[in-house]
């Protein structure tokens, strides 16, 4: 009867120790599940980004200044054969993540 | 007398520590819960902005496939045909195929800038212009500024303008400025290449 049914204080500390360990796992997860669906859709507009420049190119040549990107880094590669003109935009995040890569190739007459 | 002690024992409450302990914990938790319910919130708000993001991003792929394939004025078609480029309006019918109205004979798309909101509203056409079939989509919300320019590449020198005048041939660039915050938006230009 002196005996008192419940769990120890050593017990409560542990089952609680337990708790903040599984949420300090998860909510980290959540965190990063936000950040990578932020950078797909951050790649998305990216690869359409790359696509209006490609557009530009192939109307108004290589030379044209590209449209304002914001923070990203855009570079531009330009490799010419023989009848063709093969452009490449590359699209960076600022901290040098690629973002979108896209080639496209032309006559030569149609970027001129 | 033993038997007052035992009623006494076995009304005994807790301890001061017991009690402390047990608030301590108390306010623990409820720190924890609380701290976990705005991680939920953040969560939610996020997704659903997310969310709303890539709603536009789609409805910006489908406006430069639709206006990528723009038919030009020249075109000899059974429905009516038409291309109306203004400084806050684009009108064009295109031939992009929609598996969502598959007896349409061509889609006629107006993109409007209103009330700071970039639509595009698309509807399925069939020969006689009757309308099968329509939708309605955002391409960007709380956007300012907004301005739309056509390039003609017709001249000596290339000419951007913000109305379009160069009928029956078609623009050789659109493209659709304007300024937001997050998230941005990005300059759009696409070539109709009918």
């Amino acid at each position: 009867m002196n005996r008192r049914s419940g769990y120890s204080i050593i017990e409560v500390l542990i089952a609680f120790a337990v708790m903040s360990m599984t949420l300090a796992v998860l909510l980290p997860g959540q965190t990063r599940l936000l950040g990578r669906a932020g950078t797909a859709a951050e790649r998305a507009l990216a690869h359409d980004y790359a696509l209006s420049r490609l557009d530009m190119v192939g109307v108004l040549g290589a030379e044209t200044p590209p449209p304002s990107t914001g923070t990203w880094r855009v570079s531009e590669d330009v490799s010419e054969g023989p009848a063709h003109r093969a452009v490449t935009v590359s699209v960076r995040s600022a901290s040098g993540r690629l973002l979108a890569e896209v080639t496209r190739t032309y006559g030569i007459t149609d970027a001129e | 007398m033993q038997s007052k002690a035992k009623i006494s024992q076995s009304c005994a409450g807790l301890s001061l520590l017991e009690l402390l302990v047990s608030l301590a914990l108390l306010a623990l938790i409820a720190a924890g819960l609380a701290g976990a319910f705005g991680v939920g919130t953040q969560v939610y708000d996020r997704a659903r902005a997310l969310n709303e993001h890539q709603e536009e991003l789609a409805a910006r792929r489908q406006l430069r496939s639709a206006l990528a394939q723009a038919l030009p004025l020249y075109r000899i078609t059974h429905f009516p045909n038409s291309f109306v480029g203004a400084p806050d309006r684009l009108q064009f019918v295109t031939l992009k195929e929609t598996p969502y109205a598959p007896d349409a004979s061509a889609l006629k798309v107006e993109v409007l800038w209103a009330s700071n909101n970039l639509t595009m509203q698309v509807e399925a056409i069939d020969d006689t212009g009757a309308v099968l079939a329509s939708w309605d989509h955002t391409l960007a919300r709380d956007v300012r500024n907004v301005s739309f320019q056509y390039l003609d590449n017709s001249g000596d020198t290339p000419d951007w303008a913000p109305v379009w005048t160069g009928a029956p041939n078609l623009p050789a660039l659109v493209q659709i400025t304007g300024e937001r915050g997050a998230p941005r938006w990005v300059d759009f230009v696409v070539a109709p290449r009918l």
